[in-house]
């Protein structure tokens, strides 16, 4: 399953390195954004089926609310990639869940696996160990 | 006896005195009426005197939290306990401060309370500060954890230009994404950061390490039982390595690496020692001792007894190896135990 998808992630060598990592699973990475504005930006002018969204970002903790804002307004499948987890223990409406960073390839793999299935309305009986879903 | 005129210095004597405190003092009837604020009380919160006599006074507080301190002193009149609670008090420019409320009854020789006397103190100096310490603390931390995953990054960028090195380059980020997770644990917290697990203590941060092994079904493989423990920042990274390197082997040769195998980890407090016994079910069969062990197996060594100061010994039984490390009591939390000591000797 080709996907779209966005990083929106501060540090440069973390979204090098997950562009690389989602790039080899087949995916098509449209972009990679350092804060919420350039995020927005993007997906007003390409079609994003899937974003991974850091919650600090160059402007600031601005990623809850892209995050919310993405999945719930434009419709576009939001996981969160964190190294604070807690900032979102209570989850953000319309998004699928947060993955604690750092973390390894199959980790990254699965969790988008279980996203694009959950997007595409594909059975899916477990969600990926790593993976802390919202409601 | 007192006569009428030694009350009377008595009672000037007592607002003079309460007069000159750097705090708000008050006091009230039995039934919590307010009938006395010092200057103090009037100059802070710019009121006309004896507005704030009766039950005036709860309109003084920001109002989030009126209902709290009236809670708060209801439950005092009723018990006789005495009061205490941090609110934020009006002063007279509208700028709500936050203020330590306390009280304390007086009781008569029947023991019955005949006044309550209060003080409110101005800790938003302190309270600030306190913010500001915490906030740089999260913000620390906030970048440590940022650190391991650019680090971990980097390794994973740097191997990409030389495949003979992806091996190595796994395990080494592995390792570090393990300390990572140590360091969620033992990290200073606030509400809003303490990892979802819940509890910050070794089973805690055990079962979200062993995650990443969990069968298809996301039932877990490594099965924890005994007494849970808190353990410190000192003994996080030797923790973390130990069941890193535990977990990652048997999930290459041992009990995780065939379907339905599994582990069971024990950990027991006795006396004065903590015993970590990690023993491997329905794995294939062990022949024996391998002759050469890894540098995960020397990784584990050094951590118990290098670090932890303890002793790790393994059995290779056929039917599954048996990891025991048995440590110092103190070796998880050894800052708090040199801290007991302190205050022992100290004693």
């Amino acid at each position: 399953m080709t996907a779209r998808i966005l990083i929106v992630e501060d540090e440069a060598l973390v979204a090098m390195e997950l562009r690389f990592v989602l790039e080899d699973l087949g995916h098509q990475v449209v972009g990679t954004a350092a804060d919420a504005r350039t995020a927005r930006n993007i997906v007003r002018e390409t079609e994003v089926d899937l974003a991974l969204v850091d919650i600090h970002l160059s402007d600031g903790p601005t990623g809850i609310e892209l995050g919310r804002e993405l999945g719930q307004e434009i419709g576009v499948t939001v996981l969160f990639m964190t190294a604070n987890p807690g900032m979102v223990r209570n989850g953000v409406a319309g998004t699928i869940g947060v993955l604690s960073k750092p973390t390894d390839e199959r980790a990254v793999q699965t969790a988008v696996d279980y996203a694009l299935r959950r997007r595409t309305g594909e059975p899916v009986q477990y969600a990926p160990p790593q993976l802390q879903l919202f409601g | 006896m007192l006569t009428a005129d030694d009350q009377r210095d008595r009672r000037e004597a007592l607002a003079a005195i309460a007069d000159a405190m750097p705090q708000m003092v008050w006091s009230t009837r039995p039934d919590g009426f307010h009938d006395y604020y010092n200057a103090r009380w009037y100059e802070f919160t710019g009121v006309p005197d004896g507005s704030t006599d009766g039950e005036g006074w709860n309109g003084m507080f920001h109002p989030e939290d009126q209902a709290r301190a009236w809670e708060r002193w209801r439950h005092s009149l009723e018990t006789g306990e005495p009061y205490e609670i941090e609110y934020r008090l009006r002063r007279h420019d509208g700028v709500y401060r936050w203020t330590l409320g306390r009280a304390m009854p007086l009781r008569n020789e029947a023991g019955q309370i005949v006044r309550w006397y209060g003080t409110c103190t101005d800790i938003d100096d302190l309270k600030r500060m306190e913010q500001a310490k915490e906030l740089l603390s999260q913000e620390l931390s906030h970048r440590i954890k940022n650190i391991f995953a650019v680090v971990s990054a980097l390794i994973a960028l740097s191997a990409r230009r030389f495949p003979e090195a992806k091996g190595f380059a796994a395990a080494v980020r592995t390792r570090i994404n393990a300390l990572a997770r140590a360091h969620e644990f033992v990290r200073p917290h606030t509400e809003s950061s303490r990892p979802t697990v819940g509890s910050m203590t070794l089973h805690a941060f055990l079962t979200d390490l062993f995650k990443a092994y969990a069968g298809a079904d996301g039932g877990a493989r490594v099965r924890l039982t005994g007494d849970d423990a808190s353990f410190d920042d000192q003994a996080a990274t030797s923790v973390a390595l130990l069941f890193h390197e535990l977990a990652t082997n048997a999930a290459k040769y041992g009990a995780l690496s065939a379907e339905g195998g599994w582990v069971d980890l024990d950990t027991r407090r006795t006396d004065d020692r903590f015993v970590l016994s990690w023993t491997e079910h329905g794995g294939p069969p062990v022949e024996g001792e391998p002759e050469r062990s890894g540098f995960g197996a020397s990784l584990a060594t050094l951590s118990v007894e290098g670090q932890l100061g303890g002793r790790l010994t393994r059995t290779w039984a056929r039917e599954g190896l048996r990891v025991v490390a048995d440590l110092p009591a103190t070796a998880l939390s050894r800052r708090r135990a040199a801290l007991n000591v302190a205050t022992t000797t100290s004693d």
